[in-house]
């Protein structure tokens, strides 16, 4: 609803840049864990993230304004994708972004200082994330997909609006990796 | 980390035998593949009761990518909102993803276990190394074994990597996080 989405664009505009350690626990519908991991994600508008997962589950997500880039040293590869085709599999990029028109496809409820954003359209993997705020603080976030299978991460050391260094969102390919370039040009 | 190996030699027959009767268990770890057509990696969760397995493959967000479950004779597959039945596991991942991959035989591989005709080779501490199929659907899997850590009283690999020999293109890889026991 309309003042969901107001208020949920007020507490973004004010997250200019975010950065927190995170605890991520995937359970499938029955509740079963099927993935834990460490890691870090740092967010800073417009539309620039830099998510990292530690081992054993190491993978880099890096957007840097304009290209979304997967590093998987599993596989020593990177995917490149258009990041604004990126949204359906990833809202949570939009974050950085709370004027961005892609807003209009998600439904935003709140409940208390809770939001849950649900994809209108079907074929985005992930069709709802709810974040939670403490005070001004983004202390939660977690993503659900069609198949009821929740990834739910809870985020600590967290630092809202400090200044953020330009390379936690710039890309080189690593050595060795093969770049899988999945954008239109 | 995987601990040392073992001063002495392993008994391939009981440690074969050991292997067998391990029929419930629970891994998780992550499975890369690698085809000319495609190439990912994911979260690897297996969990085997006796004849009936569950395999989730889940990307490092924490959506799903497939889930996979049921027995010889009867399975369904999950992926992309869809689901699908068959009796033959490997066919049906295949039919539907396009990724060769041997579910049917992967509950004995995975522990280092060899089927009936499988040519084995060793290591100089008695533990699987090699792997050749015997059996006829199967044929073009090399499979070879590291990382060997102990669980409870038993050695499973950690870590484990197939190659289609027909198109060396196409390999798997898999890591093993944790083994656990049911």
């Amino acid at each position: 609803d309309e003042a969901a989405v107001a208020a949920l664009q007020q507490h973004l505009n004010q997250l200019h840049s975010y950065s927190a350690d995170f605890e991520q626990q995937v359970t499938d519908a029955e509740g079963n864990i099927l993935q834990q991991a460490q890691g870090h994600i740092v967010l800073r508008q417009p539309s620039q993230m830099h998510w990292e997962v530690l081992p054993p589950n190491e993978n880099i997500l890096i957007a840097d304004g304009q290209t979304l880039w997967h590093i998987d040293p599993f596989v020593e590869q990177v995917v490149a994708l258009d990041q604004a085709a990126a949204v359906d599999n990833n809202p949570i990029i939009l974050l950085t972004d709370p004027q961005s028109p892609q807003w209009e496809r998600f439904d935003v409820q709140q409940t208390g200082t809770q939001f849950t954003i649900h994809a209108q359209s079907t074929d985005s993997p992930i069709t709802q994330l709810s974040l939670t705020f403490e005070q001004a603080q983004l202390t939660g976030l977690a993503m659900t997909d069609s198949q009821g299978q929740e990834s739910a991460l809870t985020f600590s050391n967290i630092q809202q609006n400090v200044a953020v260094a330009d390379q936690q969102f710039s890309f080189t390919l690593p050595q060795g990796f093969e770049l899988d370039d999945q954008r239109q040009h | 980390c995987a601990q040392r190996p073992p001063p002495q030699v392993l008994d391939q027959p009981l440690h074969q035998q050991q292997l067998a009767s391990i029929i419930n268990w629970q891994l998780n770890g992550r499975l890369a593949f690698k085809s000319p057509e495609d190439k990912f990696s994911a979260t690897l969760n297996w969990q085997q009761q006796n004849q009936q397995f569950e395999l989730a493959l889940t990307s490092f967000i924490g959506s799903t990518l497939m889930e996979m479950s049921g027995q010889p004779g009867l399975v369904t597959l999950d992926v992309d909102d869809q689901r699908y039945l068959d009796s033959n596991a490997s066919a049906l991942l295949r039919r539907i993803t396009g990724w060769q991959i041997p579910v049917n035989q992967l509950p004995q591989w995975i522990k280092g276990q060899a089927l009936a005709n499988d040519m084995v080779e060793y290591d100089e501490f008695g533990r699987i190394q090699r792997l050749l199929p015997g059996c006829s659907e199967c044929a073009q899997w090399e499979i070879r074994y590291n990382g060997f850590q102990r669980v409870g009283e038993v050695w499973l690999p950690g870590d484990i990597r197939l190659v289609n020999l027909d198109d060396p293109r196409n390999s798997i890889k898999i890591r093993v996080n944790e083994w656990r026991m049911r």
